[in-house]
Parts: C-alpha cells; sequence; structure tokens
C-alpha cells in the first residue's frame, strides 16, 4: 500500500481535529491526558469512594451481578464506538473527495484503511475515558492483578479498534450508496439522526430496566452479540487474574456462562477477522461511487391535496403561497421528518418511563401524574423543538436571505409564514406523544385535553424561541459553525428559563390547591409569549441585518 | 418618476470595518439601457449591486433608483427591481413552478396571471418538461435559468444581473443575452449586469463601468474603452486597465 494510506490518515485526523485548529499540537497531547486521568484515576476514584460507601452486602451483589450488567455496559458502548462515527460521517456526505484521490491513483484499500487510521487517534478518545467503566468495578470486586487489568484493557483496544473499523466500512458503505447529490446529502443527514435512537434505546434501557433486560440478555439472544463475547472474556479474565476463591468462580461459571472462554474467544477472533478481510476485500466494490439510483431519482412535485389547498384559502392567495411553499419545503426534507420522529420517540418514552419505570410506584396520584407527565413531555418536546425549527433549517444560504430581501417587506412575510407552517407541523408533534400518554396513564378525557393544551404552547414556545434565536444569528445549513453551537445552547438556556418561569407557578398551585387544569394554563402561558418577544426581535434583526 | 434616468449616484461609499468596498462612485444609468459593470474579483461590483437593489446601506455618499432614494425608499426599489444573485439561493426541496410561485407572492403577485407568466417563461427558457421536478435534481445551468426567470417574473423596471451567464452553456448564455436585448428594447426595462465575461458585455452591453478596487476607473462605450486603450478587444483592454497581463517564462517558473 506504500505511504499513500498515512497521508490519507493524516489528512483525516486533520479534518477530524479541525476544531483544535492550530493549537492542535498543544491541545490533542492535552485531550488525551485528560481523557487518560479521567480513566485511570478519575473514574476508579470515584467508583471506589461509592463502592466502598455502599458496604460489603453490595459488595457481594457487585461480584455476582457485574458479569451480567457488563454485558450490557459493553453493547452500549458497541454501539456507541459504532454508530457516532458513521452518524458523523453522516452529517456531511462528501465523496467529491474521493474523485480528487481517485484522479491521483490512489488505491481503494489505501483509501478505506488510511480513514480508519485517522479515526482511531479520535475515536480512541472514546475508549480510553470509558474503558475503565468497564474495568474498574472488576478491580474493585475481584481485586484483579496489574496483568489482568492490562490484559483486559487490551481486550477492550482491540475490540474498539475492531469496531472502529467495522463503522469506517459501514459509514463508506453508505456514502457510496447514497451518493454526493443535494438527495443525497439530506438522506445522509435523516440516517445520522435516524441512529441516534439505536444508542438511546439500550442507554435508557440499561438505566430504567437493568434487571428486564440483563435477564433477557442472559438468554441465549445475547450470545449473538460481539459485545457479549468480548464482555464475556473480559469476565473470565477478571475471575482468573483476580482473588477469588475458587468455589465462587464455580458460582460464577455455572451461573453466567453457557460457553467456555475458549468459544468466545474464538467467535470474536472469528468475528474480527472476518470484518478486517472482508473489509479489505469488498473495499473495490464499496468504492464504486456511482451513486445509487436511491440519490439520483428525480423526485417530482405532486398535484396539491385537500390539506394544501386548504390552507392556502385560509391565508389568502399571496401569503398563503408563502406559507404552502415553506410548509412543503420543510416537510420535503428527510432530514426534517427524522428530526421530528426523534422528537416523537423522546416524547413517547416519557409517559413509558412515567408508567413503567422509577415513577410507576406513585401511579395512582391523580394529580402528580398528569402534572408530571405534561411537564416532562413540555420540557423534551419544547427544547427539541427549538432544535427542529431553529437551527439549521430557517435558512439555507445567505443567498436565499438576498432572495428575501430584495422583494418588498420579504423578511417579515417569510419568518411569519415560515412560523405557521412550523406551528402546523407542530401540531401532531405535540398532541401525539399528550394523546399517547392520556391513553397509556388512563387519564380522564378533560385531562387529556389539558395535556394536549399545555405541550402544544410550550412547542409553540420553542418554535418561536428557535427562529428568533436563528433569526438573530443566522447559521443556514452549517452545522459546524460557530453561530450553529451558540444558537443551539442560548435556545437550550433560553428554554430552560421559559420552562422554569412557566411551571414554577403551575407546579406551585397543583401543590397548594390539587388543581390539575389551573396549574397548565397557568403553566402554559409565559413560554409562548416570552417566545413570542424573541421571534419579534429576531425577525426585526434579520429585516435590518446587512450581510457582507 | 425618474427623469429617463434609472440610476444616479453621487460619492457612492461603503467600507465594511477597515475594508473599503466601493469608493466615491459617481454614474449614471439611463432607463432603458443596458450597462456593463465590469472589474476583478473582490472589486465592489456584488456591493454596487446590492447597495443600489436596497439591501445595502452605503457608509457615505447618495443614490437614487428609479427616482427613489436608497437610504430611505428601499422597500419601493425593491418593488421595481428585480435581482439575480451571484450564487444560486433555490429551495432544493421546491419545483421551479413553486420556486417561482414563492417568488411572485414575495413580490404580491397571485393568481391566474401568475401561473400563466410562469408556464411561459419556463417554456421560452426550455424547462418546461422539468417543471414539476424538485430543484435538488436540476443542474447549475437549468439552476440558473430558473433564477433569471425569477428576477423578471414580477415585471421590474430595472434588473440587477450578478454574473448572469456564468453557469451557462453557450446556447442558453445566447439566450439570456437575446431575453435582455428584447426586454430593454420592447418594454424599456433597464439592465445593470456584472459579469467577467468581456465578449457577453462586448455584445450585449450599451456602457460599460470597469471597477478596480472600489473605483470606477472607466466609463464608457464598448469600443470607446478598446479605442482609448488600444486594444484589440474589450478582454484586451480590459486587462490593460486591471493589469494582469503575465510573460510566459514566468508563467512556467513553478517548474524551476
Amino acid at each position: 500500500m506504500g505511504r499513500v494510506w498515512w497521508a490519507i490518515a493524516k489528512a483525516e485526523f486533520l479534518v477530524r481535529t479541525s476544531k483544535l485548529h492550530r493549537s492542535r499540537k498543544i491541545l490533542y497531547p492535552l485531550v488525551i491526558g485528560l481523557a487518560l486521568a479521567f480513566g485511570i484515576f478519575l473514574i476508579p476514584t470515584i467508583l471506589g469512594y461509592f463502592f466502598s460507601r455502599a458496604g460489603a452486602v453490595f459488595e457481594i451483589m457487585l461480584a455476582t451481578s457485574f458479569p451480567g450488567l457488563l454485558r450490557t455496559i459493553m453493547m452500549v458502548l458497541w454501539m456507541f464506538i459504532l454508530i457516532v462515527p458513521i452518524s458523523n460521517s453522516l452529517e456531511n456526505v462528501k465523496i467529491g473527495q474521493w474523485e480528487i484521490l481517485f484522479s491521483n491513483n490512489v488505491k481503494t484499500r489505501d483509501l478505506l484503511f488510511g480513514t480508519f487510521v485517522g479515526r482511531i487517534p479520535v475515536y480512541g478518545i472514546i475508549v480510553i475515558a470509558l474503558g475503565p467503566i468497564a474495568v474498574s468495578p472488576f478491580v474493585y470486586a475481584y481485586n484483579v492483578s496489574i496483568i489482568g487489568q492490562l490484559l483486559m484493557y487490551l481486550v477492550i483496544f482491540l475490540f474498539a479498534i475492531v469496531t472502529i473499523w467495522l463503522s469506517t466500512v459501514f459509514s463508506t458503505a453508505i456514502h457510496a450508496k447514497i451518493g454526493s447529490s443535494p438527495r443525497g446529502d439530506d438522506i445522509g443527514k435523516a440516517l445520522s439522526w435516524a441512529l441516534a435512537p439505536l444508542v438511546a434505546i439500550p442507554a435508557m434501557g440499561s438505566m430504567y430496566w437493568m434487571n428486564s433486560i440483563v435477564s433477557l440478555l442472559n438468554l441465549n439472544v445475547s450470545m449473538i452479540l460481539p459485545s457479549t463475547w468480548s464482555a464475556d472474556i473480559l469476565t473470565w479474565i477478571a475471575m482468573y487474574t483476580g482473588s477469588l476463591r475458587p468455589s465462587s468462580i464455580l458460582n460464577l461459571e455455572l451461573y453466567w456462562f453457557a460457553v467456555s472462554p475458549i468459544v468466545d474467544m474464538v467467535l470474536l477472533g472469528i468475528f474480527s477477522i472476518l470484518v478486517l478481510v472482508l473489509g479489505f476485500k469488498s473495499a473495490d466494490r464499496l468504492f464504486a461511487y456511482g451513486a445509487s439510483p436511491g440519490s439520483q431519482k428525480v423526485a417530482r412535485a405532486g398535484p396539491e391535496g385537500f390539506f394544501i389547498r386548504g390552507v392556502r384559502k385560509v391565508f389568502g392567495r399571496s401569503f398563503g403561497t408563502i406559507v404552502v411553499t415553506s410548509f412543503k419545503d420543510f416537510t420535503r426534507k428527510l432530514q426534517n421528518i427524522a428530526k421530528v420522529s426523534y422528537g416523537l420517540f423522546l416524547g413517547i418514552l416519557v409517559p413509558l418511563l412515567i408508567g413503567f419505570g422509577p415513577f410507576a410506584t406513585i401511579v395512582d396520584d391523580p394529580v402528580f401524574v398528569p402534572v408530571m407527565t405534561s411537564l416532562m413531555i413540555g420540557m423534551m418536546l419544547g427544547i427539541f423543538s427549538g432544535f427542529i425549527f431553529g437551527g439549521v433549517g430557517l435558512l439555507d444560504s445567505r443567498d436565499q436571505l438576498w432572495i428575501l430581501k430584495s422583494t418588498p417587506r420579504g423578511v417579515p412575510k417569510f419568518i411569519v409564514a415560515r412560523v405557521l407552517s412550523y406551528m402546523i407541523v407542530g401540531i401532531p408533534y405535540a398532541l401525539i406523544p399528550a394523546i399517547f400518554s392520556g391513553i397509556l396513564l388512563s387519564f380522564p378525557l378533560a385531562d387529556i385535553l389539558i395535556v394536549c393544551g399545555f405541550v402544544y404552547s410550550i412547542v409553540l414556545g420553542g418554535i418561536f424561541v428557535g427562529v428568533g434565536i436563528t433569526s438573530i444569528n443566522p447559521s443556514y445549513e452549517d452545522t459546524s459553525s460557530g453561530a450553529f453551537v451558540i444558537n443551539q445552547i442560548s435556545t437550550i438556556v433560553v428554554m430552560i428559563i421559559c420552562l422554569i418561569v412557566s411551571i414554577i407557578p403551575g407546579v406551585l398551585i397543583a401543590i397548594r390547591q390539587g388543581l390539575f387544569g389551573y396549574a397548565m394554563i397557568i403553566s402554559s402561558i409565559p413560554t409562548p409569549i416570552i417566545g413570542l418577544v424573541i421571534l419579534m426581535i429576531g425577525m426585526i434583526r434579520l429585516n435590518v441585518m446587512e450581510v457582507a | 418618476m425618474s427623469n429617463g434616468i434609472h440610476i444616479q449616484t453621487q460619492g457612492l461609499s461603503k467600507n465594511f470595518g477597515p475594508v473599503v468596498a466601493l469608493k466615491d462612485l459617481n454614474l449614471v444609468v439611463r432607463k432603458g439601457s443596458v450597462f456593463g459593470y465590469l472589474g476583478p474579483n473582490g472589486a465592489g461590483k456584488t456591493t454596487t449591486v446590492r447597495i443600489l437593489s436596497g439591501l445595502l446601506k452605503p457608509t457615505a455618499g447618495n443614490a437614487t433608483v428609479c427616482g427613489y432614494n436608497v437610504h430611505t425608499e428601499r422597500n419601493a426599489i425593491k418593488s421595481v427591481t428585480g435581482l439575480l444573485p451571484e450564487s444560486p439561493g433555490l429551495y432544493s426541496k421546491l419545483s421551479a413552478v413553486e420556486f417561482l410561485e414563492f417568488i411572485g407572492a414575495l413580490n404580491n403577485l397571485s393568481g391566474e396571471s401568475l401561473h400563466r407568466r410562469i408556464d411561459s417563461l419556463l417554456g421560452i427558457l426550455g424547462l418546461e418538461g422539468r417543471q414539476n421536478d424538485l430543484l435538488e435534481s436540476y443542474s447549475s445551468g437549468m439552476k440558473q435559468k430558473v433564477l433569471v426567470a425569477s428576477t423578471v417574473l414580477h415585471e421590474p423596471a430595472l434588473v440587477f444581473l450578478d454574473e448572469p451567464t456564468s453557469r451557462l452553456d453557450p446556447a442558453a448564455s445566447v439566450l439570456v443575452k437575446e431575453i435582455i436585448l428584447a426586454m430593454a428594447k420592447e418594454t424599456d426595462t433597464t439592465f445593470f449586469i456584472c459579469t467577467h465575461m468581456t465578449d457577453f458585455a462586448e455584445d450585449v452591453c450599451e456602457v460599460i463601468g470597469i471597477l478596480n478596487q472600489g473605483i470606477l476607473t472607466t466609463l464608457g462605450a464598448p469600443n470607446e474603452i478598446i479605442e482609448q486603450m488600444g486594444g484589440r478587444d474589450l478582454e484586451d483592454a480590459y486587462l490593460k486597465i486591471v493589469g494582469g497581463e503575465i510573460d510566459r517564462e514566468t508563467l512556467l517558473s513553478w517548474r524551476q
């Protein structure tokens, strides 16, 4: 392969660490140092402190149950290392760079291997920081020797390397499949959002339904996952290099393991070799980047349905056209649909957590449950709506802003129409989780309606705040810009302040007077009002703003 | 309303912090004429267009566009002018028809007359078969045609075109050239065209201004400028004015 892959790896590393820019030589070792300090000193110290405070009974419980828990931890870590690089790379589908590389006679294997090597120093930081979460409890409970610890870190390192390779192969394949086109870019961004729940589900599961998942995983289902094989190898190493009594080892073996460590090692070895070999073998096919028919398909605008015609009529001919155009522009982007779906997913999780999670024991309280449900769904959807409807969705480019500005009162007309179209999208976004929670938790019809009203008002507030802040400081489509980051942070801060201001009087009424409806009505007023003020400021600022 | 003059500027200047984008521009453009605005990258052409179309406020000086003041009557200027920006700011998820409807609505146009106009423009520009395809599937030349249509859709009295033919193939360039000439002649529409294409400017423009580092250095008819500079054609004259002639020895010096 020569040294070509090294040049590609270097370029990949520079791109991935571009935020460190000129201070890379100082900041990167510093980040590595911090990750090492976090992993080697901080995590063991914190865990050790809590374990020692928990007492001997907990220590015995930890020693017996950690092998099962480790399977879940390794699964979450595996998914994390697998999916985050794919999700990040899908945010920016840029296979145009491949043309430059191939025109310089670069072989496909060099490209794949170089990309993989360039990613290791970046995603390796996650492994350095999080690996000790898997090792430290064993060190504490089984008193694992130094050699044992080193062996465990070696297994984690090798497993992480294979996973990073796998994610590189996957993301390359997906890039090549969806191709470099506006549609491909949209599909990539949508997929990057769709991947997030895949990480969130096991994460939430490990937090709230640990017992059921672990018991489920203890069935043979988990044995098909490479993360389980590596978790079991870690357990085996810990057991045999620690200071456990032979009887305890025997008990653990009987309780947790259906297969011998040799089988786990063979399975993980075969998996790793297969992934590496198949990745290299398939390199030529993966990089055959003749974009797929999916991304190059010519989409056509169909005839307008009853709903769109209705919107046109309601808002009048000219203004109705702007509202309808805005609605079509938003809903035709797959990434927007993926974001709205993700918000819905989070909203629907709330009643599930309340009904079956840690709040399940007080589920009968007639005021607490509806109040808590409304507040949590409102907070979740409200903050998220700021991201969905503000952020990158408002204006695609500076040139779009010029087009709007070149028409009389174009900016105010556009922003009002945009917000109205978002308010339409916000209806199902707010009502589906609200109605779902009402049905799942058996609220009376009146309470369901109140929850719907409250959640929608908070979502409206989120829309106003998101659009307002983005209008004050447009970030266009650039998610890596400083403006985008500042807007996102500002949206969160403003929404949290709005929600606190909104919720406190409502909660006080609910506690003192026990009136759910009144409490929710009071709570639903401040957020949209504050949001409207920010929206007005944003609209005025965007209208008078001079963009060079 | 404008006494036969569509653009008149006096000492028009624009600074972006310490950067002087435009300095002391004095210019008159007559109604129904085609004015070409030439200059190297970063000379201040786009800044001038943005000031004259009511998008930017000048730092100093004054100007009237179609009789309206650039300081106080910017909305009025926008309603009588059309602007074709340098790069396309299209909505990728709208079709050409939907985008033009949107632009029409922003200019308070709607109904049958708007749709007739859209169909007719798309037909003239050769996009009738693709009018309902989403713009994301259009080539850059097709997108430019849609932008040209959006610029003239509301029949502005004055049209600013920033690099109108930069992404077009020769046939489409000729088409745009003919549209400009026909509109200028038949409907008295004024065109203010920023371009790097000297042959295009020479063919289409009656008067040419050459801007260099924010200063208008040359103004006149194309043949006058060529004669004045002793050039073979406008490109030659342009290079003599702004510099840029490099000998072959220098061009190959990187190989040593």
